[in-house]
């Protein structure tokens, strides 16, 4: 009942007022009883007589008087427009500024936000108020920097850039903004929240909405917290499985889901369930995964969860790569503890997989590593054999030791000293050294370095110009602990220290693992590229629902120092980048550092859900219960008068209960949904016929419904299809399986696809049919820019179609009937786009979409004596005869595929026939 | 204002009234046909010869006879002597007043004939009744004159529909010839006093009067419930009651009370009280009516 009241509101209160005089009614009333039956009666004088006995009370019934008073009552109210559910936006009559959370934490409710910021908008325009959109997350710098109204075309029309991104939410960008929000007159804010923080400061992102609040009132919208999605985090791999982990946001109650892991085409490689329990905010799985399989992931994926936080890529770095061990020449009976073989199998085995071989069998196999412990001298043969591999790519890792402190050899990457530099030992008074900090150029640069690490003793690079840039690791004093050098294709690593703990602790720590694993990721790219390339350009990114969007070229990575130490609040959304050579996965998973709720209750301003309930005028319904009421008062005023009696009563009734039957239906009913009818259904299938998308724009409708019909007369004229009236088909509702052309003009205010429409338009596309949209819009300047082309971009996106081509001049479509190389419609020029059917197979090598601007329904249209409708432009009966031309050519295109393409081969089949 | 103006003004409304009831003379005269069909009077009248103005038969003359009486002219026709006999004219007349004021002007019901329809059917048949049998009867009006015979009839039904009297002229209207009897068809509606007045007048005449008591069946029963305003027909009065049924009681016993002053008045006068509700048939009347005169008469 509360809620009920809460979400009463009227739009004209002060009416409300007259209520005030109901006192007076109620006096009034009082004065003035109901007006008794006038009865006409000769034998008064025996009455007269009576009266001064029978003294006639004047005074009306309580109950009839309550009765009008609540009557009068009714009637105020509904004149004063009681709306339940009034949508409360109409504190001022300033510009609007909607901000919107489109993040990838907004995903899980997007299109409620998308309907209610459409709902928003559509009644600001109504209300002629300035409309500022902002999203919250954007990638581009002009987004950021934009901050202009909508123009009133782009209210009308979906917003483009209103799209979930796979980006953190910047709300620091309000910040920013503040001074154009007090440049407003009176604004009033709206912020779509997600509810989420991610990384941020919660004081940070209150104290930025306080500041709007004093701008103006802000009204919060914000879906169940318990929608945010679960986070996939950056699984761990372990030696034959993977650790992954999964936070949420907030401790809602025990919840489970279910993990996935694709490969490249998207074949399921494993499912694991993970639990959450009643208290955690994070939660491990582990699966057990082959090596082999591990290689093949190319994403993890939490099921049913529409959000690219629940997505996980998977580039080269989760590859195991495999290393090659170079076995030991040291005796069998050595114990682990002291052997190197024992280390750099521990330290490798999470990263990689192990061969252990000889050298040269190694080589042979030519695995992406090698690992060589301390040894002396390689023998020319293998020195020459490894160093051609080294060339071909192959990266050796070298480890120090008392061997090689001893020796010479080419395959290093500086020139040593001989002998090692002992730090620690009865005769020196030196210490053991830690580590210095990592060099810049290092791929070990964002490495944590471990304090506790002490090294005794090392080998020492003979110092030359390039001693600093191939050194990736120092010792507190300068000293190299580790080199690299660049040679050929491949790459040469050197640990000045041994790779038992004899030397140093390095082994012991975890650094040194993920020193390896750091290394592992230089296996597949080569730091020539990472040079040469200072922007990774982006090959494909997720939008915020963690689907992969394809069309996101614009953005690229600037200037990345080493691709793990992206910086988190960097504006980039998820997604794949690189180059053919290397492919990074950046997800949103590696920078979340918090994920937690914002108390959304403790803002200011008013707080909303996002799904507004309909809003319901009460106006009706009151004055229903008025006018049932008023017949109950004329009942009471018959039953005072003694009129009602048997009959009259029943019939009264009757009557009551008919009005108020009728009244609920005239309330409640509303149009029932046309399904497909019987009638239909034979029209469509008995006769071949053409058909168009109806568009809701009676306009639009009713031309295409004239041009198809004109060009269907065009048909039987001169061709053998006997095309009937064209149907029109309401996408959502109509079967469009048995039209082999339809006709789709695109407005920029088509209402959006269901998921079931998107399934029967890509079935129709699959089992041959075409279609052909036309956006009508060759006067503005871009066809793909316009509305128009925005919406039908929108629409397309989630259509399976191949690619697009412009029409080649050899295309079955310039010669099916007609010979022609233009299209004109009812405008001239223009490019028209076709599916490209070079490499399909099936339907016949006929496209399934066509795309153009021409306005061809127009051309075609005709009135019912046959005259054109609309003036071709530039004009000329030979426009319009080739606009009829062109469809006709694509009619039979459409029936008759590619025979005709087999057409140019009929001089040498009637060679051949020997004619 | 004086009581004679209100009386004119009275008397034009009932005459208009009158008028438009006069139209349905034919009407009225067919219903009272009806009536009288239906009435098997089992007496005919005086068919007898007599003192009388109308030739009732030729006899053969007999010694006795005066001279003078013979018809000669007949006489002369045939071979035989013949007397011309008058038919037997009685003295007796029979006046019929009719109340015609606003308050006849009434039908509680579509059905049912207004109050002084059902007075007007009464008179006209209780006058053709008379007609057969050959009794002088008239109506009362300023021009009062008593005849018998059919042709008489006519003049009579004119003037009983369309020569309205009202009940406080009659003193001075009723004729004062002998041998007269009053036929007074009304609701009575009136003042006891004024009812007296008439009345005795009447008995001071020596005369005998049939009271014909014309009532509604809604003035009979007073059938109404819940909140009323009950306006009198003849004049701007009006009553409001709350609750109608409540006074039910209370109304019933003033009408009988009304009734049974009639009643006894009449009893007290040796005159007939008759009384007729517009719902019940008017054959029972009427006979009562016709009776009454009858059994005077012998």
């Amino acid at each position: 009942m509360t809620g009920f009241l809460t979400g009463l509101s009227f739009t004209t209160p002060w009416i409300l007022l007259a209520l005030l005089t109901l006192p007076l009614l109620w006096w009034l009333l009082k004065l003035t009883p109901p007006s008794p039956k006038k009865i006409s009666f000769p034998a008064l004088r025996f009455l007269l007589e009576i009266e001064d006995k029978e003294k006639s009370s004047d005074a009306i019934p309580l109950w009839l008087l309550l009765l009008r008073l609540l009557l009068a009552a009714l009637v105020i109210t509904a004149l004063a427009g009681p709306v339940l559910n009034k949508s409360k936006i109409g504190f001022t009559d300033g510009p609007a500024v909607i901000l919107v959370d489109n993040g990838w934490t907004s995903t899980q409710d997007w299109p409620k936000k998308e309907k209610l910021v459409s709902n928003l908008i559509s009644k600001f325009k109504e209300a002629d108020r300035l409309v500022y959109v902002i999203p919250l997350a954007f990638s581009e710098e002009k987004i950021k920097s934009a901050f202009r109204p909508l123009t009133p075309q782009e209210m009308d029309s979906a917003l483009p850039f209103l799209t979930p991104l796979s980006l953190a939410p910047d709300r620091s960008h309000l910040n920013r903004l503040l001074p154009e929000f007090e440049k407003l007159k009176s604004p009033e804010f709206f912020w779509i929240s997600d509810g989420v923080s991610i990384n941020a400061n919660d004081a940070e992102i209150k104290a930025a909405f306080d500041r709007l609040a004093k701008l103006g009132p802000v009204t919060i919208y914000s879906g169940e917290t318990e929608t945010a999605p679960h986070l996939l985090l950056a699984p761990i791999v372990k030696t034959n499985s993977l650790e992954l982990t999964v936070k949420r946001v907030s401790i809602q109650g025990a919840s489970t889901g279910v993990i996935f892991g694709r490969n490249k085409s998207g074949k399921i490689l494993f499912q694991e369930a993970y639990t959450f329990s009643e208290s955690e905010l994070a939660t491990n799985t582990r699966v057990s995964l082959p090596s082999a399989i591990r290689n093949d992931l190319s994403l993890l994926q939490i099921k049913s969860a529409r959000s690219a936080g629940s997505v996980f890529l998977m580039d080269d770095r989760w590859k195991r790569k495999s290393v090659g061990l170079v076995a030991s020449s040291q005796q069998a009976d050595t114990p682990s503890l002291l052997s190197e073989q024992h280390y750099l199998q521990k330290a490798f085995l999470p990263f990689y997989d192990i061969v252990q071989d000889d050298l040269e069998n190694l080589v042979k196999q030519s695995p992406s590593f090698i690992a060589l412990g301390d040894v002396a001298a390689l023998s020319a043969r293998q020195s020459s054999e490894v160093e051609k591999w080294v060339t071909n790519g192959g990266i050796l890792i070298r480890f120090a030791g008392p061997k090689l402190s001893n020796s010479q050899s080419s395959l290093l990457p500086v020139t040593l000293r001989q002998g090692n530099r002992s730090l620690d030992g009865a005769m020196s008074w030196g210490k053991p050294a830690s580590m210095g900090p990592m060099p810049e150029n290092s791929p070990f640069a964002n490495l944590q370095i471990d304090p506790d690490i002490k090294v005794f003793r090392q080998v020492l690079a003979n110092p030359s110009t390039d001693l600093n840039e191939k050194t990736w690791a120092l010792l507190e004093d300068g000293t190299p602990l580790v080199t690299s050098e660049q040679r050929g294709n491949g790459r040469l690593i050197l640990f000045h220290t041994s790779a038992t703990t004899a030397w140093s602790d390095l082994v012991l720590s975890g650094l040194f693992v993920e020193m390896l694993r750091e290394i592992s990721f230089l296996g597949s790219f080569s730091a020539q590229s990472q040079l040469s390339e200072q922007t990774f350009p982006a090959l494909d990114l997720l939008n915020g629902l963690g689907e992969f969007s394809g069309s996101a070229h614009t953005h690229s990575l600037s200037a990345m120092p080493t691709p793990l130490s992206l910086p988190v609040d960097r504006p980039y959304p998820a997604g794949i980048y690189g180059n053919s050579i290397f492919r990074y996965a950046h997800n949103i998973g590696d920078g979340v550092k918090s994920y937690s709720n914002l108390s959304l209750a403790t803002y200011s301003g008013q707080k909303s859900g996002l799904e507004e309930a309909e809003e319901i005028s009460l106006k009706a319904p009151v004055i229903i219960g008025a006018l049932l009421l008023l017949l109950i008062d004329i009942l009471a005023t018959l039953y005072l008068q003694g009129r009602l009696t048997g009959k009259v009563l029943f019939a009264q009734k009757a009557l009551l209960f008919g009005l108020l039957f009728t009244s609920i239906f005239a309330a409640s009913t509303k149009d029932l949904s046309a399904e497909e009818s019987l009638n239909r259904l034979l029209e469509a299938t008995l006769d071949t016929r053409l058909g168009y998308i109806l568009t809701q724009n009676p306009a639009v409708d009713e031309m295409s419904k004239a041009g198809l019909k004109g060009i269907s007369e065009k048909l039987r004229q001169r061709t053998s299809i006997e095309a009937a009236t064209p149907l029109p088909i309401d996408i959502e509702k109509n079967e469009l399986l048995f039209f082999p052309l339809i006709y789709w003009p695109m407005t920029s205010s088509f209402p959006g696809l269901s998921d079931k429409a998107v399934t029967k338009i890509n079935k129709y596309l699959k089992n041959g049919g075409t279609i052909l949209f036309d956006t009508r819009n060759q006067i503005s300047p871009s066809v793909f820019a316009s509305a128009e082309g925005q919406r039908l971009s929108q629409i397309l996106d989630r259509l399976d179609i191949q690619r697009l081509t412009q029409v080649p001049p050899d295309h079955v479509i310039t010669r099916a009937f007609y010979l022609m190389q233009a299209f004109p419609g009812r405008y001239q020029a223009g490019e028209v786009w076709i599916e490209n059917t070079e490499n399909a197979h099936g339907n016949d090598g006929v496209a399934s979409v066509i795309i153009g601007s021409h306005d061809w329904a127009a051309a075609w249209a005709t009135d019912n004596a046959g005259r054109p409708i609309a003036a071709v432009i530039p004009g000329g009966n030979r426009q319009r005869e080739m606009s009829y031309r062109f469809g006709v050519n694509l009619v039979m295109y459409t029936l008759a595929g590619n025979y005709k393409a087999d057409q140019v081969h009929v001089p040498a089949i009637l060679e051949r026939l020997g004619q | 204002m004086d009581v004679s103006k209100e009386i004119d003004v009275e008397y034009i409304s009932m005459r208009t009234d009158a008028e438009a009831l006069s139209h349905q003379l034919p009407a009225l005269r067919l219903q009272a046909q009806q009536l009288v069909k239906t009435l098997n009077t089992g007496t005919h009248g005086r068919r007898k010869a007599g003192a009388g103005e109308d030739f009732w038969q030729f006899r053969s003359y007999n010694t006795q006879d005066a001279a003078s009486n013979i018809d000669w002219r007949q006489s002369a026709r045939q071979d035989q002597l013949y007397i011309r006999q008058q038919e037997l004219e009685t003295a007796e007349t029979v006046w019929f007043w009719v109340d015609h004021t606003m308050n006849m002007a009434f039908k509680s019901q579509k059905h049912l004939p207004f109050k002084v329809e059902a007075a007007c059917i009464l008179s006209l048949a209780t006058g053709l009744l008379l007609v057969k049998g050959g009794e002088n009867f008239g109506a009362v009006s300023k021009e009062a004159k008593a005849s018998h015979g059919p042709a008489s009839f006519e003049r009579f039904a004119h003037e009983i529909i369309s020569s309205p009297v009202p009940f406080q002229k009659l003193t001075s209207l009723l004729p004062v010839r002998s041998k007269s009897r009053f036929i007074l068809v009304s609701d009575f509606l009136y003042d006891r006093k004024d009812l007296e007045t008439v009345f005795d007048y009447i008995t001071s005449l020596g005369r005998e009067a049939v009271l014909v008591h014309i009532a509604d069946p809604v003035e009979i029963t007073f059938p109404f419930e819940g909140r009323a305003e009950f306006k009198g027909l003849d004049s701007s009065l009006s009553v409001t009651l709350n609750k109608s049924e409540a006074v039910r009681e209370e109304y019933l016993q003033r009408f009988e009370n009304h009734r049974n002053w009639l009643r006894e008045t009449a009893s007290r006068r040796d005159w007939t009280y008759c009384f007729h509700s517009t719902s019940q048939s008017a054959g029972q009347t009427l006979s009562t009516i016709y009776f009454s005169l009858q059994e005077e008469k012998n």
